[in-house]
């Protein structure tokens, strides 16, 4: 039984900044878990690429983790976004937060407009802390937002 | 006492003399080397000045008048250092008034020239006798505000007050306790102290984590097993419950726990015994549950995953731990805790926070709540320098990225059906499960109980 617990970090459309990855990194470190890296892909016929580039992605996120001794899966799920990932947290792991590793502004609510984003919408559903990075404008570095619920 | 502690208590005590004067410097290093003390020396003020820095001295001897330092400088360097060293200082018939004037800055007594050894002896056996007894007091100081942490959970915002007040209610209690919260919120601390406060504080306290083994090794775990119940099982062992007689069982992640083993743990719960592995023979039980889980049980019972009869049991006194964040008026009080915890742990002398630093720390989220703070001044003193802990001494991440909170209120609005179950499971909790008892509190007849206790599933049939 795996009794580790985990941050799963959500990335969607095949791409990651490479800082949110050296983040959860510090952040599974301070809290003793293991990461599992989830890329979302839209299920479309011509986006393929996306799904290429987002294999390529994990591979690289899990060779970063890996090297710095955590324990370290990933996965990629191609459909309807919100639906896969309600589906993977419903049989992940014990999960300790979730890292949204996307637009910072759909969970800090900085948007101006209401957003029609799939994680807008699932995420008053999710019962684990939310930690969103999200860039510093003046000093250029990134920030976080942790949402709880 | 630790073999740490013994080792420091058998140390000899370390004293510093200072004087310009050759003479008088060995005639005391003559004298207190002969007592047993160790000694170090500096005949000018400059080289005393960088042993008090680099050492911390337990009794420091020292000239009032050196040369452009003076004894009161190493008087204010060493106190700001280590306040329990205790300084005597050296002076001339001329300037005694000035000594004076020094112990009233917290120099511990004066010696006047000509020395004479009895009163170097006698002024120093004084200052050992204070420095020990200081210690004590230290030592005492510190197991106070141990046992007071560990008997008060740390914080006084509404949330925590509200915690403590419902544990004193139920120090007279034997009713199971069901603790909910996110993963370090401190359920477990929370646990021990309704076990210290309770009836039976005599009793052991065994912890148990229902997610950390397979079913198999939880049965045998938990229930024990009788000789040649299985291939190895060569004598009789019993379990952690059995272990726990007359004491407390925490079970944690109770919401990992087996659905198999639920209908065993739910027989020790309702008839207080259990079976051993491969055991025909029921064992009676007295124990106090406390069980703590992050999931939601209700939500794990109305997919079949956990009993809604166990729960009930369990279920009797609900004790729900806040977010961190949700309680960020504790945050400086916490961070204190963990600073004085480890800063004694790592032999630093840290006294605080840069505003700058408890502004970050007040700030934070905290995905991983107090464990994660703690995990974080921990870091901090690690990587301390000076006695204030700093921004750059915080991990990396927390002074590289700017963080804020929001959070969405936890509280659930429950139905009247829920909370009249709930009520019920409580009364029927305080009267041993006596049902007619239960239905005259309760003012309803036996035959209303039996329905309400079928429809909430906390009856078979």
């Amino acid at each position: 039984m795996d009794a580790q617990r985990h941050l799963v970090l959500v990335l969607e459309n095949g791409v990651a900044d490479e800082s949110i990855i050296h983040y959860s990194l510090k952040l599974a470190k301070r809290m003793d878990c293991a990461i599992s890296v989830l890329m979302l892909v839209s299920y479309d016929k011509e986006n393929h690429a996306q799904a290429d580039m987002g294999k390529r992605v994990l591979l690289h996120a899990e060779e970063i983790i890996k090297k710095e001794g955590i324990r370290v899966d990933h996965e990629i799920r191609q459909g309807d976004k919100a639906s896969e990932f309600l589906k993977y947290i419903a049989v992940a792991p014990t999960i300790a937060a979730i890292i949204w590793g996307s637009d910072e502004k759909i969970v800090t609510g900085r948007r101006r407009k209401k957003s029609e984003h799939w994680f807008e919408k699932v995420r008053p559903h999710i019962t684990y802390p939310i930690v969103t990075p999200r860039t510093r404008a003046k000093k250029d570095t990134t920030s976080l937002h942790t949402s709880q619920k | 006492m630790s073999a740490d502690k013994k080792t420091k208590q058998e140390q000899p005590v370390s004293i510093l003399i200072v004087d310009d004067d050759d003479i008088t410097v060995k005639r005391l290093e003559h004298l207190l080397l002969k007592i047993g003390f160790g000694v170090q020396t500096a005949s000018d003020g400059m080289g005393a000045l960088s042993l008090v820095r680099e050492n911390t001295f337990d009794i420091i001897l020292t000239d009032l008048m050196i040369d452009e330092v003076g004894g009161l400088d190493i008087l204010e360097l060493a106190k700001s250092r280590s306040p329990e060293t205790e300084v005597i200082i050296i002076t001339g018939y001329a300037s005694v008034d000035s000594a004076i004037e020094a112990t009233k800055k917290g120099a511990f007594h004066y010696l006047q020239k000509p020395i004479r050894p009895d009163e170097v002896r006698h002024i120093v056996g004084q200052a050992v006798k204070n420095l020990k007894l200081s210690k004590r007091v230290r030592e005492l100081e510190d197991e106070i505000e141990t046992e007071h942490a560990f008997a008060g959970i740390i914080g006084k915002s509404p949330k925590i007050q509200e915690i403590k007040t419902l544990i004193r209610h139920i120090e007279d209690s034997d009713s199971n306790v069901l603790i909910t919260g996110e993963s370090g919120t401190g359920k477990e601390l929370v646990a021990r102290t309704i076990h210290e406060t309770s009836r039976k504080r005599q009793g052991t306290f065994l912890a148990f984590n229902c997610a950390a083994f397979h079913e198999d090794l939880v049965a045998h775990e938990l229930f024990g097993h009788e000789k040649d119940a299985f291939t190895g099982a060569s004598s009789v062992r019993a379990g952690l419950i059995e272990s726990a007689d007359k004491g407390t069982v925490f079970f944690d992640e109770i919401g990992d726990m087996p659905l198999a083993m639920q209908a065993k743990l739910l027989r020790v719960v309702q008839e207080r015994e259990l079976l051993r592995v491969g055991g025909t023979e029921p064992i009676p039980v007295d124990i106090r549950i406390i069980s703590a889980t992050n999931k939601d049980l209700k939500e794990l019972c109305s997919t079949g995953k956990f009993r809604q009869d166990l729960y009930f049991r369990l279920n009797v006194i609900h004790i729900h731990l806040p977010y961190l964040c949700e309680r960020k008026e504790d945050i400086p009080i916490l961070s204190a805790f963990f600073l004085k915890r480890h800063g004694r742990r790592m032999e630093k002398q840290i006294t605080g926070f840069s505003a700058e630093t408890m502004k970050l720390l007040t700030e934070y989220g905290y995905p991983g709540n107090i464990r994660e703070l703690e995990n974080i001044v921990e870091h901090a003193v690690s990587m301390a320098r000076g006695k204030t802990i700093r921004v750059e001494d915080l991990p990396g991440d927390l002074s590289e990225y700017d963080a804020f909170t929001f959070h969405q209120p936890t509280s659930q609005i429950k139905t009247l059906e829920e909370i009249e179950t709930e009520y019920i499971a409580w009364v029927l909790g305080k009267v041993g499960h006596h049902k007619s008892e239960a239905a005259r509190l309760l003012g309803i007849n036996r035959a209303s109980l039996y329905r309400k206790l079928k429809r909430a599933m906390l009856e078979d049939g």
